[in-house]
């Protein structure tokens, strides 16, 4: 269960003053596929990254699980990343020299020493996300899905609570960005891993078990289930 | 391990600029180990024709001569020669000197360049003993040695070369004596010596002792002794002199070359350490173009929950690959350059025929193999490079993640 209570977040430019998150609240069942949705500047990636433990909130308090996140200092946050969540970003962000198993492994090796164990994981969740066959291929030679692919499973290798994925389909074709979501719709259904996406795409709205739309920092709508 | 790998990895990701930057830093280990390697040769040679060719292992001098050494004075001279060589017996070897100014008057008419003279500081030696403690008798490449009460004199090859003196050739050289009265002595060159002492091919210029006595009016005195013997020996004999006589360790008639020598290897030091600069603000530049362009990398590794000092590390890392590049690319070349200068040298003796650089040397400028400034090279080339990394990825890891995410 993740427990967003009264966040607000304002960013300053200069004399500028930005409201990005205007005083949100809300509450994310586990095991939840949720789309946030909303026009650039609406404060879609700032939500993320204030649940994901990247960004820290002015005000509020957010909780995943049993961990108040909105407490933590720099150093609880970055363990509580590393343990807690997986991330997948618009454009794979995937390292360039390496290749796709090692890319998959590197989120493992940040808690762990056991080689035969990172082995283990990485070759099943290769095996689980179709990329079998394309380990030893550096991102420049694997397609935009494929890559979105390897970032897919970077995120769910480690097991976490929750992924956060900013506009994780917008580089892909429709085509490519149906299989991604078919994919980690699977993966939301087999594993009971938590999803929040932020997204323009209206695929991945249909496909969301929960809609929310943001405007200016607020919360417009949230809508369960397919609308 | 997993940093290690990442660090290796990114070092060869932009192969290009890390080469061109291990090149510079290259650079400058190549001219560490050169300019290190040229100046100990230096050093060394310098010493070692200084003892051969002037200090031997000391000297005995008489009282007030040191100190007013720029005067050639003969108001300074070692009267009682037995009672004092009679304390030298137990020495390796020892020779009686007598230095004093003279003009050196030479003529187109037998063979000189032109007409002219030249004030010139003689060495009176004794032709029986000299030989004994100094080397430079050997190395007459031209004529023979002095004898005693011979009207001859011997040049050094250099200062002979410039004035166009012959062995044959007659000099005059116009002395004051003792008492201020001024003479002439009517010298004939018997022989022409070359070293590898620079200063000695330029300068010297040798009589018979005896000849010097005559004309100066000496009366058998000297300007002193050099001395070759053990350092017990030495210090004994230093303890037994009498009032009126001072004398000089190899170390204190030495100490203004070495001022010299570490004013120069300051200097030295403050070049290689500006190479070091440049070289090093290669790296940096290289490191802050590398790290600026993986800022949104940088983002997705903290996002993942990578620690701002592991991939500090790994910047390090990668950092100091590339000084490790260049160390080896600055080896490959130093190596080779070594083995030329210990074997084979510089032939620099043009410039020492007309300029005193300080340094008695040679000609041909032998170089000199030191671990020390290989392994000094390569730590200060490894840390420097590494330091490097620090501010630019400093920079980018003080930013929120959120920033480097969004500055792609």
């Amino acid at each position: 269960m993740i427990r967003i209570q009264n966040v607000s977040k304002t960013y300053r430019s200069g004399d500028l003053a930005v409201h990005a998150l205007k005083d949100i609240s809300l509450t994310i069942e586990s095991g939840a596929f949720l789309a946030v949705a909303g026009p650039s500047g609406s404060g879609k990636t700032t939500l993320l990254n204030c649940v994901g433990c990247i960004d820290q909130a002015d005000s509020g308090l957010i909780s995943i699980g049993e961990d108040m996140v909105s407490e933590m200092d720099n150093t609880g946050r970055t363990q509580f990343r590393r343990r807690n969540l997986g991330f997948i970003f618009q454009s794979y962000n995937l390292i360039p020299v390496l290749t796709t198993y090692e890319n998959i492994a590197l989120a493992l090796q940040l808690n762990s020493n056991n080689t035969k164990e990172i082995d283990r994981k990485t070759r099943e969740i290769l095996r689980e996300v179709g990329l079998q066959g394309l380990e030893d291929r550096r991102p420049s030679r694997l397609s935009g899905g494929q890559q979105q692919r390897v970032a897919v499973a970077r995120a769910l290798v480690g097991n976490p609570k929750l992924i956060l994925a900013d506009e994780p389909t917008a580089n892909l074709d429709s085509h490519t960005g149906e299989a991604i979501l078919d994919l980690m719709k699977e993966m939301n259904r087999r594993h009971g891993i938590t999803f929040i996406f932020s997204t323009h795409d209206k695929m991945v709205m249909e496909r969301a078990d929960r809609l929310i739309r943001l405007h200016d920092g607020e919360i417009q709508s949230d809508t369960g289930g397919k609308q | 391990m997993k940093l290690l790998k990442l660090s290796f990895l990114n070092l060869f990701r932009y192969h290009k600029r890390t080469l061109i930057t291990a090149s510079a830093l290259a650079y400058g280990i190549l001219m560490f180990v050169f300019i290190d390697s040229f100046m100990s040769g230096a050093n060394e040679e310098s010493f070692r024709n200084y003892r051969i060719h002037d200090t031997g292992d000391g000297q005995i001098l008489a009282a007030g001569w040191w100190e007013n050494k720029d005067e050639v004075s003969l108001d300074y001279l070692i009267e009682d020669r037995t009672s004092l060589e009679a304390k030298l017996t137990g020495l390796q070897a020892y020779t009686p000197h007598l230095d004093f100014p003279a003009d050196f008057l030479f003529y187109k008419a037998d063979g000189f360049v032109e007409d002219g003279d030249l004030p010139v500081v003689v060495r009176a030696i004794d032709p029986a003993t000299a030989p004994l403690v100094f080397d430079q008798y050997k190395h007459i490449e031209d004529g023979t040695m002095v004898r005693d009460n011979q009207y001859g004199i011997l040049l050094g090859s250099w200062f002979a070369g410039k004035l166009g003196a012959s062995v044959g050739a007659p000099v005059l050289l116009q002395v004051k004596t003792r008492y201020g009265s001024t003479d002439v002595i009517e010298l004939e060159v018997t022989g022409i010596i070359h070293t590898g002492d620079s200063s000695l091919n330029r300068k010297a210029v040798y009589i018979p002792l005896t000849i010097a006595d005559e004309y100066l009016e000496t009366d058998g005195a000297v300007t002193g002794y050099t001395l070759l013997g053990s350092d017990k020996d030495l210090a004994a004999l230093k303890d037994s002199l009498e009032q009126g006589l001072r004398y000089l360790s190899f170390f204190d008639l030495t100490y203004d070359f070495q001022s010299m020598a570490a004013m120069s290897d300051s200097f030295i030091i403050i070049i290689i350490f500006l190479i070091f600069v440049i070289a090093s603000v290669g790296v940096s530049n290289t490191m802050m173009m590398g790290i600026y362009e993986r800022r949104y990398e940088v983002g997705m590794m903290r996002s993942l929950g990578m620690t701002n000092r592991e991939i500090m590390n790994s910047f390090i890392l990668e950092a100091m690959g590339i000084g490790l590049i260049g160390i080896g690319i600055g080896f490959a070349l130093a190596i080779p350059l070594n083995v030329f200068l210990v074997n084979h040298g510089i032939d620099y003796g043009f410039m020492l025929k007309d300029f005193d650089v300080g340094y008695r040397t040679t000609g041909v400028l032998h170089g000199k193999w030191k671990a020390g400034s290989f392994l000094y090279s390569a730590v200060t080339g490894l840390v420097v490079s590494g330091i490097m990394a620090v501010i630019p990825a400093r920079r980018i890891l003080t930013r929120p993640i959120a920033d480097n995410l969004r500055m792609k």
